[in-house]
C-alpha cells in the first residue's frame, strides 16, 4: 500500500429504500468506503481518518461495530468467508446469539430471513455442501437475521456462475420491493443488477467522480465510464453506438427488452444495406494434436464421475474457452490437463506424453496453469527471481536466463518492476507475473482459471489482448476456464461446454453461440447481451461481439421519409 | 472447497454414528481422561490398549481412514522419527552404567532394544492423543463445541479462538493444496527429506499470506456479525447431555480409575515388561 490516501474528501448520503450501485476500477476504495459503513473502519482496520460516518444518526467512530450490526448488515466477496458455521440454521442463527436474545427471538428471526430471501430447503443443509449463489443467499439471509434497514454487499457475484449471479440480483430486488430495505452493492460488472438498482455511485482514486440514476449515468457519461475502465453492459454500449448515428430516444435503455424494442425502431429507419464481413472462427484443424482426452473419466470419491466419457482433441494453436456452471468439471478437466489429476479411467495425452505413464515435470514444462488466485503460485522475493525459478531449476545456463526473464518480463510489460516483490504488485499485474513464469518454462500450452475474477475492464483486457497475442504470434495454445460469456467470443475460436462432468457442446465459437443459443440458455448459461439481443431482430444477422454489431451499424442506411 | 477439506466436513455432516451424537463437552472429557490415563504408563503393551481403544471409536464412528489420511500420515511420520531417533540415542540415558542390548549397529551408532522400547513409549504416548484428537475433529460440529464450551464456563474468547481454529482447519487445507498445486505446476517437487525441505520452504510465504488473509475475512465476518457484543445466553441448537453422554461420564470415570489403580495400587505399567534378551 501506499501513501495516497484510500478515501478522499468523500460526502455521500443515502436515504432509506434506495438501491446504490458502487462502481470503480479496481483500487478506487469502494471496499474501503463499504467499510466505513459498518464501522470496520476505524474501529477494527487502522488508519488515519477524518471526517464522520452516520448510520442511522449513529456516529460510527463512537459506536461499537456490533451495535451497528443491528443497523447494516454486510456480506462479503467470497461465500466461504461471509459463512461461519456448518448448518444453514445454525449461521443464521449466529448474529442473534452473539447479540444475547432469547431462543424464542432467535427462532423468529431465522425463520423471517429463511422466508425473505426464500431458501427454506436449505435450513438443515451444510454450508458447505451448497452452490456459490445459494451460499451468497445464505450469507444475506445471515445479515437480515440481525434486522439491519441497510445491507451493504462487497461483490456478491464475482466468483459465481451466470445462473448464481441472476439468484442473488432476485433475491436483491424481493428484498428492495418488499421490505425496504437500504442496499448498498459494490460490484465491477454493471450487466446483473443495473436495472435494479436506482442510483449508480461510481468511484476512482478514492473519490467519488459520478452519482445519480443508472439512467443518467449511463446515458450521459459513457465515455468518462469507458475511460475508468468500467465494464459498461453491452445493452448500453448499442444503445450508444445508435444514439451516435442520430437516432432519438425518448428514454435510454438499460434493460435487454428495452434496449430490443429500440433497435427495432432503428432498423425500421436504418434498414441494413450490405452485409458486412463478421468475425470468424480461425479454423486451425491443419495444426497438430496438442491435447486429447480418450475415454476420460474421474472420480474425487468413488461416489461420482467428476468427469465423464470425455473425448477431446485441442490443437496447437487454438484458443479455447470452457464454460459450464460451478462444479460442472471445468477445472477438473483442466487440472487433467497439466497433469496434476490424472483420469480414473480412459487417457490424457499432451504433446504425445500419456499423463498416466510420465512425470508430471515433463508435461509442466508444455503446460502452463494460471491459477484463479496468483498469489498461490507465487513464492520468491522479487518478479524477476520468480520469472528465473522455473528455469533455474531446470538447470538453464544463466546467460540464458537473463536473456529469457529479460524477453518474458518485456512480453508481460513488468520489466520495470523486476525488483519488486510480488506480493506487492496489484492484483492485475501477478496475473500476469504468473503468466510470465508459465511462459518462461512452458510456451507451447496456457491454461487460464477464472481470469476475470475481481478484474475491471482494463485489467481483464490487458491480460486477454497479451494472451491473445501469444496466440497469435507464438501459436500458444490457450484454454480459458470462465463464466464471462462476453470474454468469450471476443478471444476464443473455440467454446467447449461442460454440464454435469460431461462435455456436452464443442465447436467453434460463433457456430455454438450462433446455432445452439437455445440450448446454451436451457441450461442456464447466458450467452452474451449482444447475441441475445441480435437474435431477436430479424433484420440483421446475429452476432456475438460489439466490434460486429458496429460493422452493422456502419452498413446501415437511411429511410428518408 | 479442496476433496481433502470436503471430506473432513462430510464426517462432521455424517451424524450418524454414536460418537458424533456425543456432547462435546463430554467428548472433551473423554480425551482428557484418555490422556490422563495414557500418559501415566510407560509401559508400551498397556499404551498399545489405549490406541486399541481409539481405533475401535474411529471404526465405530464411521470415520474413513482415507477422509483423515493425510493428517494421520503426518502423525505417523512425526511418531516413527521419534522412535526411530530414540532408539538410536535413549538406552544410553536410560540404562547408563549397565549393559544395553543392541539391535543392530549402523557405523558408531547403535540401536538398543531398550531405546527402542522407550522410543515406542514415546510414540504412544504423543500419538494416542493425537490419533484421538483427529476423530474428536472428525466428528464435532466447531460451533456446537463452542457453544458447549461457553455453557461450562470457558470464556467466550476462548470458545471463539478454538471455534476459529477448527473453522480455519478445513479453509486451510484448501488453501494448502491450491499452494501445493500451483508448486507442482512449476516445478518443485517434494521427493526425499531435500525435496520436502525445498516444497515447505518456498510454501511458507503463499500459505502464511493467504492464511492471514482468510483469518481476517472471517474475523471480519464474524464482527459484522455482532460476535463483539459476546452475549451468548440461548443458542438455536442448545447442546444438551443425553443418555449416551451419561455412558460416557461413566466410561470415562472408570477409564481413569482403571488406569489410576493399575499404575499406583498394582504397580504395572512403570517399565517395559517385555524383552526377548
Amino acid at each position: 500500500m501506499g501513501d495516497e490516501p484510500s478515501l478522499v474528501d468523500v460526502n455521500l448520503r443515502i436515504r432509506k429504500g434506495e438501491f446504490v450501485l458502487l462502481a470503480g476500477p479496481s483500487g478506487s476504495g469502494k471496499s474501503t468506503l463499504c467499510k466505513c459503513f459498518n464501522g470496520l473502519i476505524p474501529n477494527f482496520i487502522k488508519g488515519s481518518m477524518s471526517g464522520d460516518v452516520f448510520i442511522d444518526g449513529l456516529n460510527t467512530k463512537q459506536t461499537k461495530v456490533y451495535h451497528l450490526a443491528e443497523h447494516i448488515g454486510m456480506v462479503f466477496q467470497n461465500p466461504e468467508d461471509n459463512i461461519f458455521s456448518l448448518v444453514v440454521e445454525d449461521e443464521l442463527a449466529f448474529g442473534p446469539e452473539n447479540l444475547g436474545l432469547a431462543k424464542q427471538e432467535i427462532m423468529k428471526r431465522v425463520e423471517q430471513s429463511i422466508r425473505s430471501v426464500g431458501i427454506e430447503e436449505l435450513r438443515n443443509s451444510m454450508t458447505y455442501a451448497v452452490s456459490g449463489g445459494q451460499k451468497q443467499k445464505v450469507a444475506i439471509a445471515s445479515s437480515l437475521a440481525m434486522l439491519p434497514g441497510i445491507l451493504v454487499l462487497d461483490e456478491p457475484t464475482t466468483d459465481l456462475d451466470p445462473v448464481s449471479e441472476e439468484e442473488v440480483a432476485t433475491v436483491l430486488k424481493k428484498l428492495t420491493d418488499t421490505l425496504n430495505i437500504t442496499i448498498v452493492v459494490v460490484e465491477h460488472e454493471l450487466d446483473e443488477l443495473i436495472s435494479i438498482a436506482s442510483r449508480l455511485i461510481v468511484m476512482d482514486q478514492g473519490r467519488i467522480v459520478l452519482d445519480g440514476t443508472p439512467r443518467e449515468i449511463l446515458g450521459s457519461c459513457y465515455e468518462k465510464l469507458n475511460l475508468l475502465g468500467l465494464r459498461v453492459p453491452q445493452c448500453v454500449e448499442v444503445a450508444h453506438m445508435i444514439s451516435e448515428r442520430g437516432f432519438k430516444m425518448r428514454e435510454f435503455p438499460l434493460k435487454l427488452n428495452e434496449t430490443t424494442s429500440m433497435l427495432r425502431g432503428f432498423f425500421e429507419k436504418h434498414p441494413l444495406l450490405m452485409k458486412p464481413v463478421l468475425s470468424q472462427d480461425e479454423c486451425k484443424a491443419t495444426n497438430p494434436i496438442i491435447i486429447n482426452f480418450k475415454d476420460v473419466w474421474f472420480t474425487y470419491d468413488e461416489e461420482k464421475y467428476a468427469l465423464q466419457n470425455v473425448n477431446l482433441d485441442i490443437r496447437q494453436g487454438e484458443f479455447v474457452a470452457v464454460i459450464g456452471q460451478n462444479g460442472s468439471g471445468k477445472s477438473t478437466l483442466a487440472k487433467h490437463i497439466v497433469g496434476l489429476l490424472r483420469p480414473t479411467k480412459g487417457k490424457v495425452i499432451i504433446d504425445g506424453n500419456d499423463t498416466t505413464k510420465v512425470d508430471i515435470g515433463i508435461i509442466t514444462k508444455i503446460v502452463g496453469y494460471i491459477f484463479q488466485n496468483p498469489e498461490n503460485q507465487l513464492f520468491t522475493p522479487s518478479t524477476w527471481e520468480e520469472v528465473a525459478f522455473g528455469l533455474q531449476r531446470e538447470g538453464v545456463i544463466e546467460d540464458e536466463i537473463q536473456k529469457r526473464v529479460t524477453q518474458v518480463l518485456n512480453t508481460v510489460k513488468l520489466l520495470n518492476y523486476k525488483d519488486r516483490h510480488p506480493a506487492i504488485l496489484s492484483r492485475g499485474e501477478k496475473r500476469r507475473l504468473a503468466v510470465a513464469t508459465a511462459l518462461a518454462t512452458a510456451s507451447k500450452v496456457l491454461i487460464l482459471d477464472e481470469p476475470t475474477t475481481g478484474q475491471d475492464r482494463t485489467t481483464l483486457y490487458g491480460l486477454l489482448s497479451l494472451l491473445s497475442r501469444l496466440n497469435k504470434e507464438h501459436n500458444t495454445t490457450i484454454v480459458m476456464i470462465t463464466h464471462d460469456m462476453e470474454i468469450v467470443p471476443e478471444f476464443a475460436d473455440r467454446l467447449i461446454v461442460m454440464k454435469d462432468g460431461q462435455v456436452v457442446l464443442d465447436g467453434p465459437t460463433m457456430k455454438v453461440l450462433s446455432e445452439k443459443i437455445d440450448l446454451l440458455r436451457s441450461m442456464r448459461l447466458k450467452p452474451p447481451a449482444i447475441s441475445r439481443l441480435t437474435t431477436q431482430i430479424n433484420d440483421i444477422p446475429m452476432v456475438h461481439t460489439m466490434d460486429d454489431f458496429k460493422k452493422i451499424i456502419e452498413y446501415c442506411g437511411v429511410v428518408h421519409e | 472447497m479442496s476433496s481433502t477439506a470436503l471430506r473432513y466436513l462430510d464426517n462432521i455432516n455424517k451424524k450418524t454414528s454414536w460418537y458424533h451424537r456425543v456432547d462435546p463437552r463430554i467428548k472433551l472429557l473423554h480425551m482428557i481422561t484418555f490422556g490422563i490415563s495414557n500418559m501415566i504408563f510407560i509401559e508400551p503393551l498397556i499404551q498399545s490398549i489405549f490406541l486399541l481403544h481409539s481405533i475401535i471409536i474411529c471404526i465405530s464412528a464411521r470415520v474413513r481412514l482415507r477422509d483423515i489420511w493425510p493428517q494421520l500420515m503426518a502423525i505417523l511420520v512425526m511418531l516413527v522419527s521419534i522412535t526411530i531417533a530414540q532408539s538410536f540415542t535413549a538406552g544410553m540415558a536410560i540404562q547408563a552404567g549397565t549393559p544395553l542390548h543392541v539391535i543392530f549397529k549402523l557405523g558408531s551408532l547403535e540401536m538398543t532394544w531398550e531405546g527402542l522400547s522407550f522410543g515406542l513409549v514415546r510414540s504412544l504416548r504423543i500419538g494416542n492423543p493425537l490419533f484421538l484428537g483427529l476423530i474428536f475433529l472428525s466428528t464435532t460440529d466447531p460451533t456446537m463445541f463452542a457453544k458447549s464450551l461457553t455453557k461450562i464456563g470457558v470464556p467466550i474468547e476462548i470458545s471463539f479462538m478454538l471455534l476459529s481454529a477448527l473453522r480455519l482447519f478445513p479453509l486451510l487445507f484448501k488453501i494448502a493444496q491450491d499452494v501445493s498445486d500451483a508448486q507442482t505446476v512449476r516445478g518443485v517437487r517434494g521427493g526425499g527429506i531435500r525435496g520436502s525441505y525445498e516444497k515447505l520452504r518456498l510454501a511458507i510465504f503463499p500459505l502464511f499470506l493467504n492464511s492471514l488473509h482468510r483469518a481476517r475475512s472471517i474475523g471480519l465476518t464474524v464482527e459484522c456479525k455482532a460476535f463483539g457484543a459476546r452475549g451468548w445466553n440461548e443458542f438455536l441448537r442448545d447442546p444438551r447431555i443425553e443418555r449416551i453422554d451419561y455412558i460416557m461420564i461413566v466410561f470415562c470415570i472408570c477409564m481413569l480409575a482403571v488406569s489410576l489403580y493399575v499404575r499406583l495400587v498394582l504397580g504395572i505399567g512403570w517399565a517395559p515388561t517385555f524383552n526377548p534378551y
